[in-house]
């Protein structure tokens, strides 16, 4: 008796640790996001020194080092701008095009016809001393086109014909950079463009071998033998610590150590870097993770300084700030989720369909988007309602404001279709009874008795990706029309589905979901996407109106304009928006800075120079 | 026992040539274009088809296949699409970490379920025998995922024994005299087999003591505890040889749980991200070596076997 008697209390001990453990920080989820949304102050006296350790995405651990990787590496950059600096730094909040004050130039200056642009460098040093000057930033342009004249995959932003095509750079001075350009473009697409520009040494990587003669990188001939030799010196993984090369940097840190089996790496102080920022931190270790869970769990062992959190392990808050940390939460400045829309799939007249704007509207209005951030399936109350290509928060809004064209309203749903000569039948098979165009009628091309029904591809990661988009096809069948989720890999979706590039497959998928879709964050502008000749236009869409805007946009001389396409797109709906997940960050709350430093880090852009210990 | 050897290496490599023209061609299937899962979404058809006839997608299967065996044989395993890296160089970095924890899970797997299950099949029906099945029973039924959470919920959270994270030196001596921070990826891998391992012995000890031998080993005199270390544990053990010889590439595939908990990268992770990342040289080079680890496997379970008992030579 005595035996079961202990027996029993240990198990219950056993049973209460257990529990204990596994049941951590969770709290309800309509909780979740309030317990983020503030940014923490700056705070506390800085200290000199101390390393902080940062945890890497998982499954995005660097491979390569030179900023311009070729398409056929796939290469995932180290430290992405704290190495070599682009010319305009990006904004990391995404309310601006670039942060002036981390830009290696100043403001472009425009000749009045725009296709003059002259630039000014500041005041920065190369590691070694010597300053940054024009003659780098035409080295670096001279090494874009040369990636470029390999192959047009080589730089995911490049559209043939624009940018760098048709633009000549010339150092009028050591400090007066002169861009030439072809065709005007509007100045903030053109910055947008600039903080792209990763300025490069033009004096030591001018070789085209180890130990070569300097070569005049001007001659596209030369240009592209440096550029074979620096991709071919960034396959070494094994050397990206120990090269000279890579030693010659521009921004605040220069490359420690490199663990090829890991990913992980080391930064130390780039002693000359005379940029803004104290760089009072003497090391950052920047640590590849295998998964979202183990990042946790190194997170509650208090053995990371700063990260991202995982989404799904947003319940996790309270436990962390228990542990001392601070978290904050936002969506990524211009990143879209959205059902992008294939135009010209013809299965069961889908093309016809969906060309009619009513049922696109009809459609939006069945996307739950406050139930789904709400939904512990789905967001579990890490995410923000997006209705615009611009995302949330963005300097060029659509002129809607936060009162969107076609919230979710099933019954307004019901009506549009219903007035447009459909039958709809809830649960059942929608069909058209009133064929024809004209006001009452179902549109051009659509039979009587046409049903709506399509298929939906839906990327198999991450998790909300799918129960999103099974939400989407419950309420489609409430109300007649049917959805078909059909999931894929991602990869396979990126190779498959995209009728630019990919038309054999056009009919596999009517609609896709593959996650997020990113614009350029302080300028999130369309162009190639959704323009009718875009290189990226996945859906062939087609609109004469969203390509005049872009087209005002890309070239024209208001830099406002980009409101204007915004909102035409927001109301014409080439996709179907999706909420916004948010990006968790976590860092202890021994370190500080700007709060912009750490706003910038749901963009994954890293200032570890603004950032110190305190006691 | 030679000819027994050489005859059984023939039919392995026969056997390995036919899981290498099985899977080239089921990843050809898959994929016959890689130019595009290489160059993404942006690049033009013309960069697609460049890459694809630089890189000879662009022939007859069977001759991309017999160029691929060519390259093999030279000890070219390709170059990966996704990593930047040889494939060779990545498989070499990655095998000897997850052989390292592998074979420290298994080794522990062995030292506790081998003398439990000869301690169950001893004490049959007895509550020793009852509880330990019953424990193999619900550990087997235990998803390793889970199991590993709880005890770093357990015993780097709640009671900080051990971290939460193994050793990340790439050094085996290194990672050898540091049990601490191996402590708890080994004892998930071994739990598992802790409890399948354990059944297995169990039977087969059950199944060798009422064997004659026994019988006549007792009936001679001989002290219980030498019947057991000298006669049951030779035969019991038999049939446990086979089945770790066949569970050598599932040791490595199961992996993948502890690498991802544990922040361990190793073989299986690499997998994963391959197969997510369609890194079909790795893919490739990956499934060739579970093909090869697994006729290994067999090859020296059989060996083993035929040595220790020389009835399954005659008879082959």
């Amino acid at each position: 008796m005595k035996h079961r008697g202990r027996l029993s209390v240990a198990l219950v001990a056993a049973v209460a640790v257990l529990a204990t453990a596994c049941s951590g920080g969770g709290g309800a989820t309509r909780d979740i996001a309030g317990s983020y949304t503030a940014k923490p102050a700056q705070t506390g006296t800085p200290k000199q020194g101390g390393t902080a350790t940062v945890a890497l995405t998982p499954g995005l651990s660097p491979n390569y080092i030179y900023p311009y990787p070729p398409a056929a590496a796939n290469g995932t950059v180290i430290a992405r701008g704290q190495l070599w600096r682009s010319l305009y730094r990006p904004s990391g909040e995404g309310d601006q095009v670039a942060d002036a004050e981390l830009s290696l130039a100043e403001p472009p200056v425009y000749s009045p016809d725009r296709k003059t642009v002259t630039i000014t460098m500041k005041d920065y040093k190369w590691s070694n001393g010597k300053p940054v000057t024009a003659d780098d930033v035409v080295f670096s342009l001279a090494l874009l086109k040369a990636a470029l004249a390999e192959s047009p995959a080589n730089w995911s932003f490049y559209t043939p014909g624009q940018f760098p095509d048709g633009v000549s750079a010339e150092a009028t001075a050591p400090d007066t950079l002169t861009l030439k350009l072809r065709t005007a473009y509007n100045p903030s697409y053109l910055l947008s463009m600039l903080t792209l520009l990763y300025v490069l040494p033009s004096t030591e990587w001018n070789i085209a071998a180890t130990g070569g003669p300097h070569l005049d990188y001007k001659q596209p001939k030369n240009a592209r033998a440096i550029y074979r030799y620096l991709t071919k010196e960034s396959e070494s993984q094994a050397t990206f610590a120990g090269n000279p090369l890579w030693q010659v940097v521009n921004g605040p840190y220069r490359l420690k150590s490199f663990d090829p089996t890991t990913g992980s790496f080391s930064l130390a102080r780039n002693e000359s870097y005379s940029g803004p920022g104290e760089s009072r931190l003497d090391q950052i270790e920047f640590k590849a993770f295998t998964s979202a869970a183990a990042v946790l769990n190194q997170f509650k062992a208090g053995n990371l300084t700063v990260g991202t959190l995982d989404s799904s392990f947003a319940a996790q808050i309270g436990a962390l700030k228990a542990e001392g940390y601070n978290v904050y939460g936002a969506p990524a400045p211009a990143r879209l989720d959205a059902l992008v829309i294939n135009f010209a799939n013809t299965v069961g007249n889908f093309d016809k369909v969906i060309a009619q704007p009513y049922v696109r509207q009809a459609l939006q209005r069945l996307i739950d988007q406050q139930g789904y951030i709400a939904s512990r399936g789905v967001y579990n109350g890490a995410a923000s309602p997006n209705y615009s290509t611009a995302g949330t928060g963005s300097p060029y809004p659509p002129a809607f404001g936060d009162q969107p064209p076609y919230p979710y309203d099933p019954a307004a749903a019901e009506k549009l279709l219903a007035d447009n000569g459909w039958k709809v039948v809830p649960n059942g098979s929608t069909t058209c009874e009133r064929p024809g165009t004209g006001p009452g009628l179902c549109g051009a091309d659509i039979p009587r008795g046409q049903t709506i029904s399509f298929t939906l591809a839906s990327a198999s990661s991450p998790a909300f990706v799918g129960a999103r988009d099974v939400a989407f096809a419950s309420a489609a069948k409430k109300l007649g029309i049917e959805v078909k989720v059909v999931t894929k890999s991602l990869n396979y979706m990126y190779a498959n589905y995209g009728n630019t590039f990919a038309p054999a497959t056009r009919n596999e998928w009517a609609m896709q979901d593959y996650g997020a879709l990113y614009l350029a964050a302080g300028y999130p502008s369309s162009n190639t996407v959704f323009n009718t000749e875009g290189s990226f236009n996945l859906g062939s869409y087609r609109n004469a109106e969203v390509d005049k805007l872009i087209g005002a946009s890309t070239f024209g001389a208001d830099e406002k304009s980009l409101s204007a396409e915004v909102t035409a797109l927001a109301r014409d709906l080439p996709v179907l928006f999706l909420p916004t997940p948010h990006t968790l960050v976590v860092w202890k709350d021994t370190l500080s800075g700007p709060q912009s430093s750490f706003n910038a880090l749901t963009s994954f852009l890293y200032t570890p120079e603004l950032w110190y210990f305190h006691s | 026992m030679t000819w027994y050897v050489l005859r059984r290496l023939a039919v392995s490599l026969l056997v390995l040539l036919g899981i290498s023209a099985v899977v080239f061609l089921m990843l050809h299937l898959v994929s016959d274009s890689p130019g595009r899962v290489v160059l993404g979404q942006r690049a033009s058809p013309e960069a697609v088809a460049d890459f694809n006839r630089e890189h000879g997608f662009d022939r007859p299967v069977v001759a991309q296949y017999v160029g691929y065996l060519g390259r093999l044989l030279q000890g070219d395993l390709g170059r990966s699409y996704k990593l930047n890296e040889d494939v060779g160089t990545l498989l070499a970095r990655n095998a000897g970490r997850s052989a390292m924890v592998s074979l420290a899970g298994l080794v522990l797997a062995l030292l506790i379920a081998v003398p439990l299950g000869i301690l169950q099949a001893v004490r049959r029906n007895s509550v020793v025998d009852r509880v330990a099945t019953a424990a193999s029973y619900v550990l087997y039924a235990t998803p390793s995922f889970l199991l590993g959470l709880l005890l770093i919920a357990v015993f780097s959270q709640t009671i900080p024994i051990f971290p939460a994270e193994a050793s990340q030196s790439h050094s085996p001596w290194v990672v050898f005299t540091d049990p601490r921070a191996m402590a708890l990826p080994v004892i998930t891998l071994a739990v598992t087999s802790i409890a399948v391992f354990a059944q297995y012995q169990r039977s087969a000890a059950l199944d060798q003591l009422g064997q004659d031998y026994i019988r006549v080993a007792r009936a001679k005199g001989l002290p219980e505890r030498l019947i057991l270390t000298r006669h049951l544990l030779r035969n019991a053990c038999l049939p446990l040889v086979m089945l770790v010889g066949t569970l050598v590439p599932t040791l490595l595939a199961g992996n993948l749980i502890v690498e991802s908990l544990f922040n361990y990268p190793g073989l299986g992770l690499l997998f994963l991200n391959s197969l997510q990342r369609e890194d079909y040289p790795v893919l490739l080079a990956y499934t060739l070596i579970g093909g090869v680890l697994t006729v290994a496997g067999n090859f020296v379970a059989d060996v083993v076997v035929a040595a220790a008992d020389r009835r399954i030579e005659l008879g082959a």
